[in-house]
C-alpha cells in the first residue's frame, strides 16, 4: 500500500546541515499496524510528516496506493491528505470551542458525504468509541482518555486509508493507555492501516511490526 | 461552502467580544466616511443663477436632492432631528431682519375657470384680444414685501392666510392690475389648477407694473392671480393636516430665497452662523444680482477639509484597532486552522471564511448609517457602492497581517505541539 524508496531528508543550511532520514526505504502493506521507534531526533516525526504530506523528502520516492506522490507545497499536501489520511497526535489537538460531535465532524469537512451520511458516520463513530454520552460536551470537560478517543474519532470518521499516530498514548496514564491501545487493535482488525510513532514498548508490542530509526 | 458557513458561525460565537469591537470599529469608519461623502455631495450642489434684484440671495439645498413633494408629504420626516433643527433654523432666521421666502409661478388657462368667470373673461377679451390664460404665482410669507410687491386696492395676505390657507373655505387671492376689469374685491370664482378644483375670493389688486423674476426672466404680474402658497395640494383633503406648514417651511430650505433689508449684513456669514449652530452642512449663498455677497467665504469647502482630516484620522485609528484585533484573533485561531488544514481544508477556504465574516460585519455596520440617512432624509443620501468600496478597502488593509499569519501556519507545529 505504501512504499518509501531511498528517502532522504535533512534540515538546516549548507554550513549547519542535519540529515534526519538517509536513504530510508520502507514498505507498509494494507491492514498492517506498524510501530516506529527510535531516539529523540532520529526522524520519527519527520517520517510521519512525510507520510502525511506535511513535509516533503529531499530525494526518494513516495508511493501511496500504487501512485507516486509528488508534493511540493502545503496546498498539494492538503489535497493529498484529504479523505486519505487521519492524524492523531499526543496532545489530542482538539478545538476547544467545538463540542465532541463537532470535533469529530471536522474529519468530514472535506468529505463527499451528504448531511445524512455525515450524521450517521458521526453517530457510528461515537458508538464505536463508547463516547456517545459525551457528544455535546466540550473538550475542557473531558479526561485525557476521552479527549484521545475524540481525536481518534475525528481521524477515523471519514474512513481514511491510513491512520498516522504520533505518540498517541504519551499523555495518558497506563490504564487509559491500555484502553486506547485496544481501540487501535480493534481498528486494525477491522482493516485499518496504522502507523504509530512511539517510545513505548507496550505500544510496539501490539503492532505487527516495529521499525527502529537510528539517529545520524 | 459548508466549511465557510460552519467556520463563520463558530467565529461569530467564539469571538463575540472581539466581533463587537470589530463591529464598532467598522461602524465608526463607515459613519465618518458617510459624513465625508455626504458633505462632498452637498458641496457639489451649487446654485449658479443670478438675478438683478438687490438684497435678495438664494440659499440652496439644505435638504439635498429631496424634492419638495417628498419633504412635504412624508410624515415620517417629522420625526427626524434634522427636521426639527431645520425648522428651528428657519424660524430663528425669520425672527431676525433676514427673511426666508419662496415663490413659484405657472399659468392658468381660461378653460379652467367656472362658466361665470369665463363669461367675464370673454368680455375682457374685447379689451385685450389675446387673452387665453392668466399667470399664476404663489408666494410664501415675506415674499411680497421682500420683492417689493404692494397692493393698491384691497389688502395683502394676512399671516393667518399664509399659515392656514389649507383650512380656509375659499382660497384668498390677489389679482394683477389688469384683472380689475374682470373682478372686484370680494368676487368669488372657481378654477381648476394642478388637478384641484377650488373656490377663490379676491382680496386685493397689485399695483400696476408689478413684476418678478421667474426662472431667468422678468415676468409682469398685471395679469396674474397670486396665491398665499407655492403648493396648492394641501387644499386637498388627503394632504390637509396640521403638520403641513412645518414641512412646507422645511421644503423652502431646499431651494429658497433669503432677504436682507440691510446692505451691511453679510448674508453668507449670517447663514454660516445658523448652519453651524444647527449642525447643517455649509450652504452657499448666491446674491441675486451677482455682487456683494459673492465675496463672502463659503464654509462648505473648509468643512470638507476638516471633515476629510477627521475621516482620515478616525479611519486610521479604526484600521490600527482592526489590524490588532484581527491579528490577535488569528494567533488564537491558529490551532483550529492547523487542525482544519490537517483534515484537508485548504488555506484559501480558511481565508475565504475570514473575509466572508468581515464582509458580513461590514454589511451589519453599514445598516445604522443607512437607517440614520433614511430617517433624516427619507432616502440614502450617497451611493451605497461608494460606502462599501471604502469599507472593503478598510477590511482589505486590516486583513493583510492576518492573512500573512495564516499563510505562515505550519502543520509541523501542530504535530510537534509547538504552537506558541
Amino acid at each position: 500500500m505504501i512504499e518509501l524508496k531511498n528517502i532522504c531528508k535533512s534540515f538546516g543550511n549548507k554550513d549547519n546541515r542535519i540529515t534526519v532520514l538517509d536513504d530510508l526505504s520502507i514498505c507498509i502493506d494494507k491492514g498492517e499496524m506498524i510501530a516506529v521507534m527510535g531516539k529523540s531526533g532520529s526522524g520519527k516525526t519527520t517520517l510521519l510528516n512525510i507520510l502525511a504530506g506535511i513535509d516533503f523528502p529531499d530525494s526518494g520516492e513516495y508511493v501511496f496506493d500504487g501512485e507516486i506522490v509528488k508534493l511540493n507545497n502545503a496546498a498539494s499536501g492538503i489535497r493529498f491528505r484529504r479523505n486519505r489520511i487521519g492524524v492523531i497526535v499526543q496532545h489530542f489537538a482538539l478545538i476547544n470551542d467545538l463540542t465532541v460531535s463537532e470535533n469529530i465532524e471536522v474529519g468530514l469537512y472535506e468529505s463527499d458525504y451528504t448531511s445524512g451520511q455525515k450524521r450517521k458516520a458521526i453517530k457510528d463513530t461515537l458508538k464505536d468509541l463508547g463516547i456517545e454520552d459525551l457528544k455535546d460536551k466540550y473538550p475542557s470537560k473531558l479526561s485525557g482518555g476521552e479527549k484521545q478517543r475524540v481525536a481518534i474519532g475525528r481521524a477515523i470518521v471519514g474512513r481514511p486509508k491510513l491512520l498516522l499516530c504520533d505518540e498517541p498514548t504519551g499523555a495518558l496514564d497506563s490504564e487509559t493507555e491500555k484502553e486506547i491501545l485496544k481501540i487501535f487493535k480493534r481498528l486494525n482488525q477491522m482493516g485499518a492501516t496504522i502507523v504509530i510513532v512511539t517510545h513505548d514498548k507496550d505500544v510496539a508490542d501490539i503492532c505487527n511490526r516495529t521499525i527502529v530509526l537510528e539517529k545520524h | 461552502m459548508s466549511f465557510i458557513v460552519k467556520n463563520l458561525f463558530r467565529s461569530a460565537t467564539v469571538h463575540w467580544k472581539t466581533n463587537l469591537v470589530i463591529l464598532f470599529d467598522l461602524f465608526l469608519s463607515m459613519a465618518v466616511i458617510f459624513i465625508l461623502l455626504q458633505n462632498y455631495y452637498f458641496l457639489k450642489e451649487k446654485h449658479d443663477e443670478f438675478y438683478e434684484t438687490d438684497r435678495v440671495a438664494t440659499v440652496y439645498s439644505v435638504y439635498m436632492k429631496i424634492d419638495d413633494y417628498q419633504v412635504i408629504k412624508t410624515d415620517t420626516i417629522n420625526e427626524s432631528s434634522m427636521f426639527h433643527n431645520g425648522l428651528d433654523m428657519y424660524n430663528e432666521i425669520n425672527s431676525t431682519s433676514l427673511k426666508i421666502f419662496n415663490y413659484a409661478g405657472s399659468s392658468l388657462l381660461l378653460d379652467n375657470f367656472d362658466d361665470s368667470s369665463k363669461i367675464l373673461f370673454e368680455k375682457y377679451k374685447t379689451v385685450e384680444n389675446d387673452i387665453s390664460y392668466v399667470d399664476t404665482c404663489g408666494f410664501t410669507e415675506y415674499a411680497m414685501s421682500s420683492l417689493g410687491l404692494k397692493t393698491d386696492i384691497g389688502r395683502e395676505f394676512t399671516e393667518e392666510e399664509y399659515e392656514n390657507f389649507a383650512f380656509l373655505e375659499k382660497m384668498p387671492v390677489i389679482l394683477g392690475a389688469e384683472l380689475k376689469q374682470v373682478f372686484d374685491i370680494g368676487d368669488e370664482f372657481e378654477y381648476t389648477l394642478d388637478g384641484i378644483t377650488d373656490k377663490a375670493v379676491v382680496i386685493g389688486f397689485l399695483e400696476s407694473g408689478s413684476d418678478i423674476y421667474l426662472t431667468d426672466y422678468r415676468t409682469g404680474l398685471d395679469r396674474a392671480i397670486i396665491f398665499p402658497t407655492t403648493q396648492l395640494f394641501p387644499r386637498q383633503n388627503r394632504y390637509r393636516n396640521e403638520g403641513f406648514l412645518d414641512r412646507s417651511k422645511i421644503s423652502h430650505l431646499n431651494d429658497c430665497f433669503i432677504y436682507s433689508p440691510d446692505n451691511d449684513v453679510d448674508v453668507q456669514s449670517a447663514v454660516n452662523r445658523y448652519t453651524a449652530k444647527y449642525a447643517f452642512p455649509g450652504l452657499e449663498v448666491s446674491p441675486l444680482n451677482g455682487t456683494g455677497y459673492s465675496e463672502s467665504k463659503n464654509i462648505s469647502e473648509k468643512n470638507m477639509i476638516l471633515i476629510g482630516i477627521l475621516a482620515l484620522i478616525v479611519t486610521l485609528l479604526c484600521l490600527i484597532s482592526l489590524i490588532g484585533i484581527l491579528y490577535n484573533r488569528a494567533l488564537k485561531d491558529r490551532n483550529a486552522n492547523l487542525i482544519f488544514m490537517c483534515y484537508g481544508v485548504s488555506l484559501w477556504k480558511i481565508n475565504a471564511s475570514l473575509i466572508t465574516e468581515m464582509v458580513f460585519w461590514l454589511f451589519i455596520s453599514v445598516c445604522p448609517v443607512i437607517a440614520l440617512s433614511v430617517k433624516e432624509y427619507g432616502k440614502m443620501m450617497i451611493p451605497l457602492w461608494q460606502l462599501f468600496l471604502f469599507g472593503i478597502l478598510v477590511i482589505g488593509v486590516s486583513l493583510v497581517p492576518t492573512l500573512v499569519v495564516n499563510g505562515r501556519s505550519n502543520l509541523d507545529q501542530l504535530i510537534r505541539d509547538k504552537i506558541e
